[in-house]
């Protein structure tokens, strides 16, 4: 009895270290794909307010 | 003529008699491991700059057991323990490594002054080449980060516990440290002990990982130096500033290290030379130094005879390597969808730790094909490692905490 308790008890918190990694995954592909945008963003208006009318704007992606 | 007692006078060897079978065992294990070390460090299979004063670290406080009143063991380096006032004004006049323990240490700081240093010694600029690929290859390298969570749990760790152990995979020392000073303050020794350890053996490890997963007519794909910008000072410090701000906006828990990695970038683009010298020179080697020297000093044989240790040792590896084979997944992701014109080595540099795993890029590519210049790539990739490392560690202790 008491080993099943044990048991549940281990199955309950592997659970819940799966659900805490699967909002940490969520949370980093969010946040770093933002922070990614940003500089991908920010790169583009840098170098089209520095590039002459009608010259390419940054390279890279 | 008085009766000597010769053990009173050589008293690391009657603390060493007088101690416990498995004590003594540990801390003769413990000595010779931190001759090992040292040794290791000069040869340069470890990495020295911190192997020699951890392992001369190890060795000394191993050795230097003495009676401190009637039958009370201990050394005079320093108290881990100590946090009452009272106690910790006490210990502060005796133990000669007290206050950088106490001052730098324990609160973390060590770790930014690291982090700091290593941002005066990167260029951001190499970030630009390709962020959403550099940035997609860094999240596949947190594999181990993120899977070694619930295995830890399932050996026996608590979850806070867990997500220190993890941060292994994140290959990075500062961030385990600070990680584990907060969620798993009993365990951070023998963690980031580990975590260092198998950090030296990365450019050891990662080379057999690269070969064994990338067939060698992959390895040595060439990548065009027309698509790497040219960027300057000024929108480098832009990119830092920004990226500074939304970060910590957004993890304020984890603000110090964001501020501290950012702040060193801004120096090297724009500050004053004294100042690019100074925190890239003695802040950085004397917080590499230190971190050593104090990690060292912490492996006490107490401290390393707490039966979770072997299991660290096992999770540490597969942590890291769990790391590395998801950054060689990422890399062929960014192969398949770029129409195979990408290296798929430049996966490996995702496993963060600046600048070795790129270094361990460039240097299999190069193996495969002297023509082969991806390490503009592989920086790019390593510097996201950074940023997406730093995120889940802030997110782990955001909600563990």
């Amino acid at each position: 009895m008491g080993g099943a308790i044990k048991g549940e008890r281990e199955v309950a918190e592997f659970m819940d270290a799966v659900r805490v990694m699967g909002i940490v995954t969520g949370l980093t592909v969010l946040i770093s794909m933002l922070a990614a945008g940003v500089i991908h963003v920010v790169f583009a208006a840098i170098r089209r307010l520095h590039t002459p009318a009608g010259g390419a704007a940054g390279k890279g992606e | 003529m008085p009766e000597i007692d010769f053990l009173s006078i050589f008293q690391g060897v009657a603390t060493l008699v007088a101690a416990e079978p498995t004590i003594m065992l540990a801390r003769i294990v413990l000595m010779l491991l931190g001759i090992a070390f040292v040794w290791l460090g000069v040869r340069g299979t470890l990495e020295p700059l911190i192997m020699i004063p951890m392992g001369i670290g190890m060795t000394s406080v191993n050795a230097a057991v003495l009676y401190l009143s009637g039958t009370t063991m201990g050394t005079i380096f320093l108290d881990p323990l100590a946090s009452e006032t009272t106690q910790l004004v006490d210990v502060l006049q005796i133990n000669f490594l007290q206050p950088i323990y106490t001052f730098t240490f324990s609160n973390g700081l060590i770790a930014c002054l690291v982090f700091m240093g290593i941002g005066v010694i990167t260029d951001i600029g190499y970030m630009l080449i390709a962020p959403f690929r550099s940035m997609c290859i860094a999240l596949f390298a947190e594999l181990g980060t993120l899977l070694v969570l619930p295995l830890a749990v399932a050996a026996g760790f608590t979850l806070k516990e867990a997500a220190a152990v993890a941060m292994v995979g994140s290959a990075d020392g500062p961030m385990v440290l600070y990680t584990s000073l907060i969620l798993a303050d009993d365990l951070f020794v023998p963690i980031t002990i580990v975590a260092y350890i198998y950090l030296s053996l990365t450019y050891a490890g990662y080379p057999y990982l690269v070969r064994l997963l990338v067939p060698k007519e992959l390895r040595g794909i060439r990548m065009d130096p027309t698509q790497i910008p040219s960027v300057t000072a000024a929108e480098k410090v832009t990119f830092a500033v920004i990226i500074n701000t939304l970060l910590c906006l957004l993890l304020p828990v984890a603000a110090p290290l964001f501020m501290s990695f950012f702040l060193g970038v801004v120096i090297r683009e724009a500050g004053p030379k004294p100042f690019v010298e100074f925190i890239g020179g003695p802040v950085l080697y004397g917080a590499t130094f230190f971190l050593g020297l104090l990690l060292g000093v912490l492996c006490e044989a107490g401290t390393i005879l707490n039966p979770k240790v072997v299991m660290l040792l096992l999770l540490g590896i597969l942590a890291l390597l769990l790391s590395g084979i998801g950054g060689i997944l990422g890399g062929y992701v960014v192969w398949l969808t770029s129409g195979r014109r990408f290296n798929p080595v430049i996966g490996i540099a995702g496993v963060s730790c600046v600048p070795t795993t790129a270094k361990v890029a460039q240097k299999e590519a190069r193996e495969a094909s002297k023509f082969a210049v991806i390490l503009p790539w592989a920086m790019g990739a390593s510097i996201c490692g950074v940023i997406t490392s730093a995120i889940i560690a802030a997110i782990y202790v955001t909600l563990l905490r």
